[in-house]
């Protein structure tokens, strides 16, 4: 069975690359539009990874996964944030709130399709 | 980049003009809404991320100072006022051509960013910029090594998978992989979401720490590389490798350690790193 991916961008063309980058490599990808809806999908079903933008209207990236570690079925799951920024702040921040790891904007096909495949094995 | 994805974007970006607008307008009306203040730096920040995803680099480019603009407004630096939203009004403007490779024989592009840069100086000074040194070229490993690594308590939680980790070292041509269960506790002390293993292995000569660093970019684990018994090449650290530019854990790494003697690794390990309870 292929492994499910969420990615969580208020960017639609943004979700679209990473979604055609995936599903052709054989991945399962759910969308989502911000933080709460990538919560709500996060919740409402298993994924193996998540890929999440910090930057979104409602809740940003690391409101999302602190919200989401807060709950059983958030723990474990490998969530990766992509920023325009790579401030060391912000990594620290993104790993207090339990991100795995970073991936800076903008990236290429084969680099997201590294990544994931870095994180799922 | 596929035709399909340059008019998705196309189509993102119409929709992401239309609301940058209307949030300048708005922002004339209530020049202290933070709401709209942050609205308007989502929608740079979108323009300016998807369309360096996309190969607009020039437009990616042209934002970048725009978007400046606004995180200074919205971190209190700057105040709206009426020349910063007729900058970013006439800014606005130019994004359709930049996305469309229209030339500017007029020079109106670099005159809204010396605008916008003018408008920065007048805000807050910058502080400047931290000098970085240097990484020092590390040594190549022309000899078989010992790596030792321990996962972060918090590692498991976060998604890391230490399977992923010694599939990828067994790729590096790693043998003799040994786990270290000297720290695993009684049952009933056993913190579940943990991982009390470390591991301990041989790496063939070639093997050097950069490779190391690119196996545990994505996992949160102390890590340490020596030589193999008999060699004399130093001792390198999680620290020692150079990062990715663009991709990496999302670890704070501490200070860079320098690489000890190698005699003093053979000293004895940290006391993570015990060497008594290793099994095959």
């Amino acid at each position: 069975m292929s492994k499910t991916v969420l990615t969580v961008d208020d960017s639609p063309s943004i979700r679209r690359m990473i979604a055609m980058t995936l599903e052709e490599a054989g991945y399962a990808v759910i969308e989502a539009v911000d933080g709460q809806d990538g919560l709500a999908k996060a919740l409402a079903q298993p994924v193996d990874a998540i890929i999440t933008d910090q930057n979104m209207p409602n809740l940003d990236g690391l409101g999302f996964i602190r919200a989401l570690r807060q709950h059983p079925a958030g723990k474990g799951v490998p969530i990766v944030v992509l920023s325009t920024d790579s401030a060391e702040d912000l990594k620290a921040q993104a790993r207090e709130a339990g991100a795995l790891g970073w991936m800076v904007k903008p990236f290429t096909q084969d680099k997201l399709l590294a990544v994931i495949k870095k994180v799922l094995g | 980049m596929t035709d399909d994805m340059a008019a998705i974007f196309r189509e993102e970006l119409r929709d992401l003009l239309e609301s940058l607008e209307r949030g300048l307008l708005d922002l004339k009306k209530r020049p202290g809404d933070m709401a709209l203040v942050n609205q308007v730096f989502r929608d740079l920040h979108t323009v300016k991320g998807s369309g360096a995803m996309f190969g607009f680099t020039d437009l990616a480019a042209f934002i970048h100072e725009f978007e400046t603009v606004f995180d200074r407004i919205r971190s209190g630096a700057l105040a709206v006022g009426a020349e910063i939203l007729r900058l970013a009004l006439a800014a606005k403007d130019e994004i359709p051509g930049l996305v469309e490779g229209e030339p500017d024989p007029d020079g109106r592009r670099a005159a809204i960013l010396a605008g916008l840069k003018a408008m920065m100086a007048g805000g807050e000074v910058e502080a400047p910029a931290a000098v970085t040194a240097p990484v020092a070229a590390l040594p190549a490993a022309d000899a078989p090594s010992r790596l030792r690594f321990r996962l972060s308590g918090a590692a498991l939680a976060m998604g890391a998978r230490p399977e992923i980790v010694l599939d990828e070292l067994r790729g590096l041509g790693a043998a003799g992989i040994v786990a270290d269960l000297s720290d695993v506790p009684p049952l009933h002390w056993l913190d579940v979401e943990g991982c009390a293993i470390g591991w301990e292995m041989d790496l063939p000569a070639g093997v050097d720490a950069a490779q190391v660093e690119e196996v545990f970019m994505f996992v949160d684990a102390d890590w340490r590389l020596e030589p193999a018994a008999g060699t004399d090449a130093p001792v390198l650290t999680e620290d020692a490798a150079p990062p990715d530019a663009d991709t990496g854990p999302v670890a704070s790494a501490p200070p860079a350690a320098a690489a000890a003697p190698a005699r003093e690794a053979r000293q004895g390990p940290r006391s993570a790193f015990r060497p008594n309870g290793w099994m095959r």
